[in-house]
């Protein structure tokens, strides 16, 4: 089956473009101090605000500081929230998406309240609010994306689910006497392992976006560490003079996010079980 | 009709009380409580008056006491007063309302009225050019953080070009201003916002919309159509078009949390003096009332913006009501 997946993910050519890219990015990420020419935040107040240059490929910042090796040590935050927070959003999301789809009944009900009452909230305000009283740094940030971004998940989850459920081998397992933890992880998981794969790719490109707006926003990762989003508030006060300041971080991002969204989409074209049938 | 918006409307009544526990248990989350907040700027402050702070606020009284004092007070729109400048929280928040809705309903607008043709055309020119053209437009409206399409779209425009102001609701003259002069003002104030929270709307309704047609043009009953020697045309915006617009228009009002909650962004980028960016300044100045205030009204504004489009689904669609 693995094989077939693979063979039509490699057919996709814009997922393939995407899954490199990532690739990439994660090699960037790690070997961010062999491949950045300057320490991020060595600053060189002589040399401050450059345009882009053969020494500073993307120019300076404010305090003098290398841009290139800023935007490098970047991704290193953006992948790292980007995949915390996604791996809470889904561990949440997928065990009560399963409880829901699996028990029905008051138990389903209580979780479905509960999801509704978390769609009724703008996201982006509730996560604003939580990081108001506690302080912001890149752990409360990944926390607070990763515990409001389950409701989505949980609600396919159990759609999933419910129809799975009513599949033959779910009941010969129950009618063998499987323990109900048993049937859930090993038996309807893995059957609704696709959907939460694409949610989880297509959601770090989110968070990504979400981190990045709160950092400029001032409410997330704080300097001197630099962040795609935080190099972009500083680049903000200096939009009519250091143009470049302001482009590439968020060219940075743009990409990234892109690639996570193109990967996702290819996954999901490959995955469809309704595909899987022809 | 009628029976069915009652039924909705009493659906919204666990909702809120859903919502109303989560702020307050927000609240409660806040390391020392509100007194603490009000007093910890000053070490001066006696154990006395921190005990008589704390019974005005009444938490030295059970949890579940608590809430229900908050909440009691809450229904009748008392959020407090604001700890900057001890105006009345609602006051503060309603006298924002008008640039948001003005902001948002805009949006709204033009979110439906680029993205549904869009949407439609793409589908019904399945694997065209312009089809091709659009998915890549919807890959990169998913993809680009609105912030910085903010802020590039002020360089442009704002900065290199000079054709629009960047910032603010009106110019510094405005009150000179004719009638004329005064709309003109404000339309040109507008553009750019409503652009930048109206772009990640857009591609998700376009997307969405094609989809939505796409399916449609499946439907038995098109074929029907279409074997009856219905022109083409008709089969597509009267048969097919109708269909379509269903699911979209719920859509519609799911989109408004996102809308409401990019606010509290694109309004502090382009100092837009609305709810959102009170909402933002209240948080970096830690004014818990004026935040716990934008947070419930952006959700009422949340739940009722889903509540019109369930009445507008179900009077589209005669089956809803009679489920």
């Amino acid at each position: 089956m693995w094989k077939i997946f693979w063979r039509r993910f490699r057919r996709n050519k814009l997922a393939m473009l995407g899954a490199l890219i990532i690739f990439s990015l994660a090699v960037v990420a790690v070997f961010a101090p062999l491949i950045a020419p300057f320490s991020p935040n060595q600053q060189d107040i002589l040399h401050r605000l450059e345009p882009p240059s053969h020494k500073h490929p993307l120019g300076t910042d404010d305090l003098g500081r290398d841009l290139f090796s800023r935007v490098i040590y970047g991704t290193r935050v953006s992948l790292l929230v980007g995949f915390v927070a996604i791996g809470i959003a889904i561990i949440i999301g997928s065990f009560l998406g399963l409880l829901s789809g699996y028990f029905g009944g008051w138990l389903d009900a209580v979780i479905m309240r509960f999801v509704d009452i978390m769609l009724c909230f703008p996201t982006f305000f509730l996560i604003l609010m939580v990081i108001a009283f506690l302080e912001p740094n890149i752990w409360t940030v990944m926390a607070v994306i990763g515990l409001t971004g389950w409701p989505g998940l949980t609600r396919l989850v159990r759609g999933e689910c419910l129809s799975v459920r009513e599949r033959e081998f779910v009941q010969a397992a129950k009618v063998l006497g499987l323990s109900n933890i048993r049937v859930m992880f090993v038996h309807l998981l893995p059957n609704v392992m696709a959907p939460i794969l694409v949610t989880a790719t297509l959601g770090i490109g989110g968070a990504i976006l979400t981190e990045s707006a709160l950092s400029f926003l001032g409410l997330g990762v704080q300097p001197p560490t630099p962040s795609w989003g935080n190099i972009l508030t500083a680049g903000k006060d200096y939009i009519t003079i250091a143009w470049w300041l302001s482009l590439y971080p968020g060219l940075a991002i743009l990409i990234t996010v892109l690639a996570y969204n193109l990967l996702g989409e290819g996954l999901r074209d490959v995955l469809d079980p309704r595909m899987m049938a022809e | 009709m009628l029976e069915y918006i009652a039924r909705r409307l009493l659906f919204m009544i666990p909702l809120l009380l859903g919502i109303t526990i989560i702020t307050f248990v927000i609240i409660h989350l806040s390391p020392g409580g509100p007194a603490d907040m009000l007093i910890g700027l000053s070490p001066k402050v006696s154990a006395e008056a921190k005990a008589r702070l704390h019974s005005l606020y009444g938490l030295d009284k059970p949890l579940h006491v608590q809430y229900w004092l908050w909440l009691s007070r809450l229904v009748r729109f008392d959020f407090g007063r604001s700890f900057k400048d001890g105006r009345l929280v609602i006051i503060k928040v309603l006298e924002r309302l008008p640039a948001t809705l003005l902001l948002n309903v805009f949006s709204l607008l033009l979110i439906f009225f680029i993205a549904l043709p869009i949407g439609i055309i793409s589908a019904v020119r399945q694997d065209s050019f312009l089809d091709k053209g659009m998915t890549i437009f919807v890959f990169l409206g998913f993809s680009v953080p609105a912030f910085w399409l903010a802020l590039l779209l002020m360089l442009l425009f704002g900065v290199v070009l000079g054709w629009l102001p960047i910032s603010g609701m009106h110019s510094v003259n405005f009150p000179y201003f004719s009638l004329w002069g005064k709309l003109w003002d404000l339309i040109k104030h507008l553009i750019l916002p409503v652009f930048v929270s109206a772009f990640g709307g857009l591609a998700y309704l376009s997307r969405y919309s094609r989809t939505s047609m796409l399916e449609v043009l499946r439907q038995d009953y098109i074929r029907t159509a279409r074997a009856k020697g219905v022109p083409e045309n008709k089969v597509i915006y009267k048969h097919a078009l109708r269909n379509a617009l269903i699911p979209i228009i719920t859509l519609l009002g799911l989109s408004l949390p996102a809308l409401i909650g990019g606010g509290f962004i694109f309004e502090t980028i382009f100092a837009w003096p609305g709810m959102g960016r009170l909402g933002y300044q209240a948080i970096m100045s830690r004014d818990y009332p004026v935040i716990m205030g934008v947070g419930v009204i952006a959700a009422l504004l949340t739940l009722l913006g889903n509540l019109i489009a369930d009445i507008t689904y179900a009077f589209v669609d005669p089956r809803i009501r009679h489920r």
